[in-house]
């Protein structure tokens, strides 16, 4: 009597931990179809560059199917629990998570989906230059080993590395040309832009550049131009400059300068970073932080701590709306990845 | 202070969507793990002593073409299959550096030049095989922490891949495993992007200059910044100028190894007392390697 009592009570427990199986396999498969909704709506509304450099794209379809895929497939072992799939594959132990383990499971996907969905998307702003600092001329590089490649520290970029850290002059050794067929100033583009340098284009874009007397930048050519600018500055000097980034002032610049920048995303948010170019404006009324400007004017340059960076005289500053993709990506990712889709 | 919290949500799913498609990969390797590798398989194959496995591990985890969301579940289904936990940590430290995508990465983010790759690769070795040893010789307690029922008496031999079952068993263990780290996962995520929203780095930066004082400050950095180590290397060479070239491996080889993210991931996935060891033992390892850099005056 006891023995049956018993049993029945276990087959309860039993129907109990079916019950409960079931229903936090439900939780996960509307998880899983929440993820491949979310996904697939930045997606397709192309909100998804307001997270991701174009290159992540890829990664983040294959995500996108691979959520679809296994929410589907959760919803065939809840509605089909054939021996086979079903959630007890008699091996004796618990293959599902704990109670806390739920619960943090369901909170902390759920603050995805939840912020995902219905939070409204921001784009990165002069905060990240505040947080971070801003590089007003060009990369660095280091290097080390051998004689004949001297060790190169160039003056900081990042404007709060100069209040904090001086420079010391006297560790600088130009560079001579590493690399026979390019000129000077091409060899230290290769140098200094890494990733960034690309024979073809950046010869292209320099004499493109070189030939003309108005520079109109557009937002793609937006780093490259800023780098070949510092590197031809003294070809530069006098010419008329065209382009247009967000402003950004902080109290190292002098009451009529601000940078106009852009945000450079390599792979995502995390590693975002600002370039701009100093911009001084004596007769003009200087926009907030965050404005989005565009700015005429012509090259100089000034001192900025032992080095020459270009500063552009404004003749104009005009307030414009702000672009529908606010983020410029390292140059080589964007050939190949940008340019086809765009045709 | 809304937009702020907007500007860190954006931070925040910008990292998730990045790494889920890795965490999923990760999540399917140990799957497959799990379920094809015979419950013999280390012990038939592995040499008898623990020490001999770490020089292995290290030249494996470089064919390991994992980076550190995916690695993680990988080596708590190997350790459960029955390898040694001294190799798991070699794994740990080493498989997200020695990667061909980090490599690539590495090389062109510093102009093509292979010293900062080449020392980025030898000192993540290196370091990987003092958190190994030092794993190895506490190994009588460690080991004792960690469920190895599974090789054991599981029920899970190894499994023909023609049976609709076994490709079942890898879709269920893929699911629950996804959602198991993916949760440690989202909680890192969620910290880091609070200091990548908050954090001022300037006020890290004014810690200091000195030898000692700018690795420190490096590695806190990598830590708080949680980033991936195939982008690593691009923020790395944008603070170039202000840091020697120890300071900046610090970075990028403590970054990869440890941050909060991953952190987070670690303790959902390993028992408390190894993942103390682990994040002491590899700090120690990279601060001092990377003093020993610059006692040599590299630069």
């Amino acid at each position: 009597m006891t023995n049956v009592k018993r049993r029945s009570s276990n087959a309860q427990a039993g129907r109990e931990r079916g019950r409960n199986a079931l229903f936090f396999g439900l939780i996960q498969v509307l998880l899983l179809l929440g993820l491949a909704g979310l996904q697939a709506g930045l997606l397709l509304s192309g909100d998804s560059q307001l997270y991701q450099a174009p290159r992540m794209r890829p990664f983040m379809i294959f995500s996108t199917a691979a959520f679809l895929l296994m929410g589907l497939y959760g919803l065939r072992t809840l509605l089909a629990p054939a021996a086979e799939i079903s959630a007890d594959c008699g091996c004796g132990h618990a293959h599902t998570p704990s109670f806390q383990a739920k619960i943090a499971i369901v909170v902390l996907f759920g603050l995805v989906l939840s912020t995902g969905f219905f939070l409204p998307h921001q784009v990165l702003d002069s905060r990240v230059a505040e947080k971070k600092g801003i590089a007003l001329s060009r990369l660095p590089a280091t290097g080390v080993f051998g004689p004949e490649r001297e060790l190169r520290l160039l003056p900081e970029d990042h404007l709060f590395f100069q209040e904090s850290m001086p420079w010391d002059s006297a560790q600088a050794v130009d560079l001579g040309p590493t690399e026979t067929g390019l000129d000077e100033e091409q060899a230290r583009l290769r140098e200094e832009l890494g990733i960034w340098y690309d024979r073809e284009l950046h010869r292209e874009l320099s004499e493109d550049l070189l030939a003309r007397q108005t520079l109109r930048i557009t937002d793609e050519d937006f780093l490259d131009s800023m780098l070949i600018i510092s590197a031809y500055l003294d070809d530069f000097v006098g010419r008329h400059v065209d382009f247009c980034g967000f402003v950004f002032h902080d109290g190292t610049m002098a009451e009529n300068e601000l940078a106009v920048a852009r945000i450079a995303v390599t792979c995502c948010l995390a590693d975002a970073s600002v370039y701009g170019l100093l911009v001084r404006a004596p007769d003009l009324p200087l926009p907030p932080n965050d404005a989005w400007v565009r700015v005429q004017g012509r090259i100089q340059k000034t001192r900025f701590i032992e080095e020459d960076i270009p500063l552009i005289l404004a003749d104009s500053l005009e307030v414009i709306p702000a672009p529908e993709q606010p983020y410029v990506y390292p140059r080589l990712y964007s050939r190949y990845v940008l340019e086809p889709a765009a045709k | 202070m809304l937009d702020a919290l907007l500007h860190a949500k954006m931070i925040f799913l910008s990292i998730v969507f990045e790494s889920f498609p890795f965490i999923l990969l990760g999540a399917l390797f140990s799957s497959l793990v799990l379920v094809l590798i015979p419950q013999d398989f280390f012990r038939r194959w592995l040499p008898g002593s623990p020490w001999l496995s770490l020089l292995p591990a290290v030249f494996l985890s470089a064919l390991f073409p994992i980076c550190e969301c995916a690695i993680i579940p990988v080596i708590r289904s190997l350790v459960r299959k029955g390898m040694p936990l001294a190799a798991g940590a070699v794994f740990l430290v080493a498989a997200p550096v020695l990667n061909p995508v980090v490599a690539a990465s590495t090389l062109f983010a510093f102009g093509l030049n292979p010293d900062v790759l080449i020392l980025r690769l030898a000192l993540s070795a290196v370091a990987a095989l003092l958190v190994g040893s030092v794993v190895c010789l506490l190994r009588d307690k460690l080991e004792a922490d960690f469920p190895r029922e599974l090789p054991v008496d599981h029920g899970h031999a190894p499994k023909s891949l023609k049976q609709a079952k076994t490709w079942h068993e890898i879709a269920r263990h893929t699911i629950s495993e996804f959602f198991t780290v993916g949760c440690y996962f989202i909680f890192g995520a969620m910290i880091a992007s609070l200091f990548q929203t908050f954090l001022h780095q300037a006020v890290l930066l004014e810690i200091g200059s000195a030898p000692w004082s700018s690795t420190v400050v490096m590695m806190i950095l990598a830590y708080l910044l949680s980033l991936c180590s195939a982008a690593d290397a691009f923020v790395a060479a944008s603070f170039g100028a202000a840091f020697t070239l120890p300071s900046l491996l610090a970075f990028l080889v403590f970054g990869p190894m440890l941050d909060l993210k991953n952190t987070a991931m670690l303790a959902g996935c390993f028992p408390a007392r190894f993942v103390a060891v682990f994040i002491v033992s590899g700090s120690l390892a990279v601060f001092f390697l990377v003093m020993g850099l610059h006692f040599l005056g590299v630069q």
